[in-house]
């Protein structure tokens, strides 16, 4: 198989491979895209609110992309992810209101703090395996949230949690009117976070992740110590949502307790299954979906359409979660594997000209030979 | 290979000279695959010694176990389903590979072990099948692919458990071509459970009998069938 690929290439196969690559140049050019997208957004795509309900969506994006390196690849369930997202938020946060350090170090404050707490909470909870892990990963989180929430060292805001500091902000990241920018910094962020996650999922480290999801005593019995290359994941994982965290920063103007609490983890893993624990793009689909139902619905919910239902309609409709909830489990129902599975897997850019794959049996048995 | 004591087995003692082929028969529940839990690290004794290539390994984890050239299959295929065959072999292969875990690469860029991959699915018979998902191999073919793992670890000690169980009638003679390949060609030290008397008496050079966790003979394939314990115990039972 060799240049004939091209030809053998089906429309939708044509499709799924050229897909991803037009969502990614319209989601480039957004913040210059001056139309009405009724329904879905309010006023033209380009207004700074849709410009920051899609690039606080790439920050999620982020963060349950980092969460799937550890959840779907490695087969890591941690209930402390909230954690390595806050940590994100709240150091820079810090360094900037409280030291008044400039952009840059703040920033590799926050990157380095939260590598570090990765490690340490890694190495210990990773003791542990299934649901102790998941607990003492929540445990971790708690204790975060509480921390927080508390105002140690009147340095979090508490309950109040902490505005931004522009003052030491270079011009382009101040304003609504610079919110362009920031869409940008989370998208470019979101795609170099990607492509890293995708480099290390083929890479020889991450056969072994998915060797270990598979059959970790197996892979022991290969040689390898599994503790090691899990701890590799749960760093790696804390510190790409580290930087999910430091550009939600930036997009919320502060940092919110919420972003460190046990919900939130809950939130990201809900945001793995809805968008497919099996691939890389799935998750940041399903936490773009999550978020944008999230405020969406709630702007829906609060419209004179449905306040004129009838009241045993409009009861119920009235609140986002409950349509939340109905939309999850239909979408549990009917994509079992997620966005991503309801799509066909892994997105293959370009596959048409590359061509090959791992050929599944059922469709040619044995007899897949390059 | 020294071993001694546990409650589910007690009271083994043997050594297995370098490039023998010994074959561990005995009923269900004598404690056959906890001894070999115990020897590959993944039980500990509660007494006794575990020795291999003349070092006390009673305390090394089984990975550590691996690396000093012990490599181990299981009764219950244990193939990383969700991967093809290929894939399979070549992380078996990268781990005993080393020195090519750089993440800015691929996965196929360590040749040492790509090659060896393609080796071990080509001496198994798996050729042809690389691109197949495991999870979707016949049980035959994933047994074999269980070995292919095996293969790409490069153990000097082979331990072997039940290799031929559920395998249809037709495939048991590749799989024991494949086991004598071993053998003869690499010059690996073999221990294998194996129920069916005919391939341990044509493979074996020796024969280790388990009864209720205790070794009751340890002889030449010929001795231990006219032993009149292990007849009675063994052989006059199946």
């Amino acid at each position: 198989m060799t240049a004939r690929t091209v030809s053998k290439m089906t429309p939708g196969g044509l499709v799924r491979s050229l897909a991803p690559v037009v969502v990614l140049l319209l989601l480039l050019v957004v913040p210059r895209l001056s139309i009405e997208v009724p329904v879905l957004f309010n006023g033209p795509l380009d207004r700074p609110g849709n410009l920051r309900l899609l690039a606080v969506g790439f920050t999620l994006g982020i963060a349950a992309l980092s969460y799937n390196l550890l959840f779907g690849f490695t087969g890591v369930l941690s209930f402390g992810h909230a954690l390595f997202f806050g940590a994100g938020v709240y150091l820079p946060a810090i360094a900037l209101r409280h030291w008044e350090w400039s952009v840059v170090p703040s920033l590799l404050f926050g990157l380095a703090g939260g590598t570090v707490l990765a490690l340490a909470v890694g190495a210990l909870s990773l003791r542990t395996e299934g649901v102790y892990l998941a607990m003492v990963t929540l445990a971790f989180a708690q204790a975060g949230a509480v921390i927080v929430g508390k105002n140690v060292g009147d340095l979090t805001g508490g309950e109040e949690g902490l505005s931004l500091r522009t003052r030491g902000l270079p011009e382009w990241m101040v304003g609504v009117v610079n919110t362009d920018n920031l869409y940008w910094m989370a998208l470019v962020t979101l795609i170099v976070v990607y492509l890293l996650a995708w480099r290390l999922v083929t890479s020889p480290v991450g056969q072994v992740w998915k060797g270990i999801r598979e059959n970790e005593r197996r892979v022991e019995m290969l040689g390898l110590r599994p503790y090691v290359f899990k701890l590799l994941a749960f760093v790696i994982s804390g510190a790409l949502a580290t930087c999910g965290g430091m550009v939600y920063l930036f997009l919320a103007s502060g940092a919110t307790p919420r972003v460190v609490g046990a919900n939130f983890t809950v939130t990201l893993l809900l945001m793995v299954i809805i968008g497919g624990s099996g691939s890389l793009w799935g998750p940041v689909a399903g936490a773009m979906l999550y978020h944008f139902l999230d405020i969406r619905l709630t702007d829906w919910a609060a419209s004179d359409t449905v306040a004129s239902l009838p009241a045993v309609l409009s009861r119920p409709l009235r609140d986002p979660l409950f349509i939340f909830g109905v939309i999850f489990i239909l979408l549990v129902m009917f994509f079992p594997r997620g966005i991503a599975g309801a799509f066909g897997g892994r997105l293959r850019p370009f596959r048409h000209v590359f061509g090959g794959a791992v050929a599944r049996p059922a469709v040619a048995p044995g007899k897949t030979t390059e | 290979m020294r071993f001694g004591g546990a409650t589910i087995v007690d009271d083994v003692s043997f050594t297995v000279p370098a490039g023998l082929f010994v074959s561990i028969i005995g009923p269900n529940g004598a404690g056959k695959t906890s001894l070999f839990n115990l020897l590959s690290g993944l039980y500990s004794p509660s007494a006794g010694s575990v020795w291999l290539r003349g070092d006390d390994i009673t305390g090394m984890p089984p990975f550590a176990r691996v690396r000093h050239g012990l490599g181990r299959s299981f009764q219950l295929t244990t193939v990383f389903t969700g991967l093809s065959t290929l894939e399979n072999t070549r992380l078996a292969a990268q781990a005993s590979h080393p020195g090519n875990y750089a993440f800015w690469r691929g996965a196929g860029h360590n040749r040492a072990a790509r090659e060896r991959a393609a080796w071990a699915l080509e001496t198994v018979g798996l050729a042809g099948k690389e691109r197949v998902v495991a999870g979707s191999l016949s049980h035959g073919d994933k047994r074999k692919l269980d070995l292919a793992i095996l293969l790409c670890s490069e153990p000097e000690v082979l331990l072997l458990d039940e290799p031929t169980a559920g395998v249809s009638a037709e495939e048991v003679p590749v799989m024991l071509e494949v086991i004598r390949r071993i053998r003869q060609v690499e010059g690996k030290t073999v221990l294998m459970v194996e129920h069916k008397m005919d391939v341990v008496h044509d493979l074996s050079d020796r024969v280790a009998v388990l009864a209720n966790g205790a070794l009751v003979a340890y002889d030449t394939p010929a001795a231990v069938m006219a032993d009149p314990f292990v007849r009675s115990a063994y052989l006059g039972v199946t």
